[in-house]
């Protein structure tokens, strides 16, 4: 397997286009879960349906955006290490959780986008959907842009080797938006 | 329906405890011992399943197996998705004393239209070492367990003429 570091912020279009998330990881996730989820939920959140592996669609209605995974931890931790995005998560119901995730902008003017939402989990706890909202904040504090959308998640399950050649189910088609420098000049 | 969706994950699917398990914890990943242009990566295993490699942008769940083996998926964009995704699926044996591993696997790249483009499968086997603990004296030195390697030198740099 090759492949390119990650970035470890959020590309400032991503984000204007309503990213799923932002980075900051496991360390975030893991300080803002025993702060934030523990103490004050009413619900437990062990066996919670949201524990565990989610593939991320972060919009289905935008056919460019590619999906990202989002790990869930049982201590109330968030990391998405392809978005570079970190965060907390708290049961709300037994089918039902909030999330507040963080990530840096890298590209553009900085800051950095906190995306906040509501999942909720079907019956068999394998789909997940959540509205959300993006907010994009500068560095001075100051809120420059919002946006709200949809996405849709479906969970990861282990495969074995002999499941090798196939594609992952869950991982809606897309297409690769065109690369801004591609455009021909004249 | 809570235990429904964990149990779909992870700890129901597999006949062995998670708890308790060698492989939970953070590991150092040299992919393919073979490759000496390769460098390592970090891969964080959680004891509810989860799978991070924060180092590359990939995340996954993994299962326990038996005592000393597991077994997990992964998924990564590849060229931050404008080219498609890769799905690992591996399958690990960890020695007795916890503190490496030997794995071996498939690596399938799908485009982003759907269509499988290569399946890499029966390569070399990847290697994990337990990453430790190691206190402020140990400043100085490498760390523990990092293999070396001789970076590829870039494409663009060898000259034409």
């Amino acid at each position: 397997m090759k492949k390119s570091q990650a970035s470890q912020t959020v590309s400032r279009r991503a984000a204007l286009a309503g990213l799923g998330a932002g980075g900051i990881g496991v360390a975030l996730a893991a300080s803002l879960g025993s702060a934030a989820a523990q103490d004050a939920t009413p619900y437990p959140m062990a066996g919670h349906p949201a524990i565990g592996a989610w593939i991320v669609d972060r919009n289905p209605d935008e056919p460019s955006f590619s999906p990202v995974i989002n790990i869930y931890t049982a201590d109330g931790g968030i990391s998405d290490p392809i978005g570079g995005v970190g965060g907390a998560w708290l049961p709300t119901g037994p089918r039902t959780a909030i999330f507040t995730l963080l990530g840096l902008i890298n590209d553009g003017p900085p800051g950095y986008i906190v995306i906040r939402g509501t999942n909720e989990y079907d019956a068999a706890g394998m789909i997940s959907t959540a509205p959300y909202v993006v907010d994009i904040v500068g560095p001075d504090g100051k809120v420059v842009a919002t946006m709200r959308a949809k996405n849709r998640a479906t969970r990861l399950t282990v495969a074995s080797e002999a499941e090798g050649g196939t594609p992952l189910e869950g991982v809606r088609p897309w297409i690769p938006a065109t690369p801004t420098d591609a455009t021909p000049v004249s | 329906m809570a235990a429904t969706g964990r149990h779909a994950a992870a700890q129901d699917a597999s006949p062995v405890s998670m708890a308790g398990h060698p492989l939970v914890g953070a590991w150092v990943v040299d992919r393919n011992p073979d490759d000496h242009t390769d460098p390592p990566t970090a891969v964080v295993y959680t004891a509810d399943g989860g799978w991070i490699d924060p180092v590359l942008g990939v995340a996954g769940m993994w299962r326990a197996t038996g005592p000393h083996s597991a077994e997990w998926t992964a998924f990564g964009l590849v060229a931050q998705g404008a080219q498609g995704y890769f799905a690992l699926r591996t399958s690990a044996e960890i020695d007795e004393a916890g503190q490496t591993f030997t794995g071996t696997g498939t690596v399938t790249i799908v485009a982003p239209d759907g269509t499988v483009v290569n399946t890499i499968a029966g390569g070399p086997n990847s290697h994990g070492a337990r990453l430790r603990m190691e206190s402020v004296e140990a400043a100085g030195k490498p760390f523990t367990g990092v293999p070396t390697w001789e970076p590829a030198p870039p494409p663009g740099g060898t000259p034409e003429s």
